[in-house]
This record gives structure tokens, C-alpha cells and sequence, in this order.
């Protein structure tokens, strides 16, 4: 590393705007899953759909837009489980980061 | 079925890519647990890779300007459309040897296998306020896929799409004049953003991974903090210092030079 870079980077300033973009991209990536061959995103709009069914077998489309057929309680449990591991792990480094100044 | 990564990788005089290859190969197998193949034009250090495919790189080099070099390089790009026919497994993730793995995010493409895949969006780390980077290519604004990283498998479809793929390299003066394309450089992600469409019946695709493509520009600087933790040094649209830290964040290093130092040295 050069003399100026090393200057620029003792100088440089953390970005919180871009920081909080770059965690709301992560964790948005973590909510995915694959369950019985299909992709999906663990959050509410999964959810309420799954909750709205009343068969526990029923056919959904994935992100792909494919067709799977899923037990409705299963993959419930998983999307809740992810949302929820997920969204504690974001609030914990968005707090991290109101810290950072 | 077996599923793997595969790498491409040619060494010229500047960058060592089978060098980012093989580090890439060790967070590859931390994280995702996957074997990797690596197509080269060379036999690299044994022990390394899990499969080696060395083809000759003789006819596939050409000369393309690079920020953070500030000079033209000698690259070797026109044979990720022989992916299909190269890859030994079933079910392949094709990545650039500078695609960063920090976490185990492209799993979920190992589980649900969706018969072609690759990013549709792709955001500047440092800046990603201003929106995506190249979201469409040609004087028609045509919709651009990234070729970083591709997943695929032997179907019909990802058939199509590479053979489309390699008929866009062979004949890419064609289809420059046909998409009013600037670029005299052969690109492969606006080859396979025509190869996806044309395979479709020339109607937009449903291929993309749903989570967006985080790329680090040549023009900062990337610096490692921890296995899987980096900051990034770059400059605002003020002019100012700024750096973000990336956190078991997948991205993609496009400051090579930046990236190969930092494995060199290990930082």
C-alpha cells in the first residue's frame, strides 16, 4: 500500500447510509431457502399466503414461478424460523452500527 | 446428482487468477462444502482444486483496458460458453475467480436447482444509492443478466442457452449491429443475456437469483479484516474518505488488483 493510500484510509469516515444499504442487501439474500425443490423468501407475505390455506397440502409457486407442491405446516415453520433468526441478526448489527459514530 | 463449482481461470501477466481461484476454492469448501473445478490453460499446484480442465488459451485473449491497473491487460474471457460442456458435474455454480464466497447464501441454488440461474441486478457496494450497474445493454435498452455467476444443469433450456452463448462469441459483430452494442470488447454477460432471451422464444426469462449482485468497482480499495470480514476504502460523490465493512457478505472483487494483493499478502 502507498503512503497516500495509507493517509486516505487513517482520514476515511465510516459510511452509515451505504452501510445500512449493504445489511438490508444481506440480510434480504439470508431470507431465501430451497424446501421440496423450490425457492422461496421467508417474511410475512409467505407467511399470511400459508396461513390463508386451508389444506395442509397444497400447491404453491416458488420465486421460479414453478409449481410445488408443499405441507403448508412445514414450510410455515421454516419460513417463520428464518424470518425470525434473520431479523434478530440484522436488528443486532443495525444496532452495532447506530453505535458506530 | 453432483453438484460443484466451477472456476475459470487464466493467468496473465498482471493477475494471478488461478492464484484468486485457489483461495476463492478454500472459502468455496468452508462455506458451501462444494467441490470445485477448475478450467485453466495450465496444470496448477495438485492438492488445490477437486477436478482440473486445462484447454488451451491461445485463440481466447484479447486486450481490455483496467481501471485499477491503468493500463490494458491480456484477458481470456471467450470460453465461459463451454462451461456446459466442460463442468464434470451434474449441477454446476460457474463464478468469476474474483466472486468473493463469505457465506453459504448460494446453497439455496444447490437446494432448489433451478435449471439456469444468474443475477439480473447488481449494486455498487460503496455506493449503492445510485442503483443498479448496467441493469440493461444496446441501443434498444435490452435487459442485462451478469455472467458471475451462472447455475445450471444439463437441461434442454441451459443447452439452448449456451449454444445460443457460444453463437453470440462466434459471430459478435452479428449481434453487436443487431443490438446497437458500443462495445467492440466481446462481453460475455450482455452474450448471455441474448443467449437467455433467444433461448426463451425471445421473451424475458424468469432466471434470475433473487437476491442482488454486490460489486466492489476497480477504483477502491479492498482491504481484509478477518476470514470473512473486509472494509472498503473508497471516495464519495463529495470527494471525501469513506469505508463500509462487509460482513459475511458474498460480492464481487472487481478491482483485481486490489483483490490480489490482498491475497497475496494476506492481510
Amino acid at each position: 500500500m502507498e503512503s497516500n493510500d495509507l493517509v486516505n484510509q487513517i482520514r476515511a469516515r465510516f459510511d452509515h447510509e451505504s452501510q445500512k444499504r449493504i445489511l438490508r442487501e444481506k440480510y434480504e439474500a439470508a431470507m431465501l431457502f430451497a424446501h421440496e425443490g423450490g425457492m422461496w423468501r421467508a417474511g410475512p407475505e409467505l407467511q399470511i399466503t400459508l396461513i390463508a390455506c386451508q389444506e395442509d397440502e397444497v400447491v404453491l409457486k416458488d420465486l421460479y414461478e414453478n409449481p410445488v407442491k408443499v405441507r403448508v405446516s412445514d414450510l410455515l415453520q421454516l419460513s417463520q424460523q428464518r424470518w425470525q433468526e434473520q431479523m434478530n441478526a440484522w436488528l443486532s448489527e443495525y444496532e452495532n452500527l447506530l453505535q458506530r459514530r | 446428482m453432483t453438484s460443484g463449482v466451477l472456476i475459470f481461470a487464466f493467468d496473465n501477466a498482471d493477475i494471478d487468477y488461478v492464484g484468486m481461484a485457489a483461495w476463492s476454492a478454500g472459502n468455496i469448501r468452508r462455506h458451501l462444502d462444494l467441490p470445485v473445478a477448475l478450467v485453466t490453460d495450465r496444470e496448477p499446484p495438485s492438492g488445490v482444486f477437486d477436478r482440473v480442465i486445462v484447454i488451451p488459451a491461445g485463440s481466447n485473449a484479447h486486450d481490455r483496458w483496467f481501471d485499477d491497473f491503468n493500463k490494458c491487460v491480456t484477458w481470456h474471457n471467450t470460453d465461459r460458453c463451454d462451461a456446459l460442456a466442460l463442468t464434470p458435474w451434474e449441477y454446476t455454480i460457474m463464478l468469476d475467480a474474483d466472486y468473493v464466497v463469505a457465506s453459504d447464501t448460494l446453497l439455496s441454488l444447490i437446494s432448489a436447482k433451478p435449471c439456469l440461474a444468474c443475477h439480473s441486478r447488481t449494486i455498487d457496494i460503496a455506493r449503492p444509492h445510485t442503483g443498479d450497474i448496467l441493469p440493461v445493454f444496446g441501443r434498444y435498452n435490452f435487459p442485462q443478466w451478469w455472467a458471475t455467476v451462472v447455475a445450471f444443469d444439463h437441461s434442454s433450456y441451459s443447452q439452448a442457452v449456451f449454444a445460443m452463448w457460444r453463437m453470440v462469441r462466434d459471430n459478435w459483430q452479428h449481434y453487436r449491429d443487431l443490438y446497437g452494442i458500443a462495445d467492440t470488447l466481446f462481453r460475455n454477460d450482455i452474450a448471455l443475456s441474448i443467449a437467455l432471451c433467444a433461448a426463451n422464444g425471445h421473451a424475458i426469462p424468469n432466471v434470475s437469483i433473487p437476491w442482488t449482485l454486490k460489486s466492489i468497482m476497480p477504483q477502491d480499495q479492498l482491504q481484509r479484516l478477518g476470514p470473512d470480514s473486509y472494509r472498503l476504502d473508497f471516495i464519495d460523490k463529495k470527494q471525501r474518505n469513506r469505508y463500509v465493512e462487509l460482513t459475511a457478505t458474498d460480492f464481487h472483487a472487481m478491482n483485481k488488483k486490489s483483490l490480489g494483493e490482498m491475497i497475496v499478502t494476506k492481510r
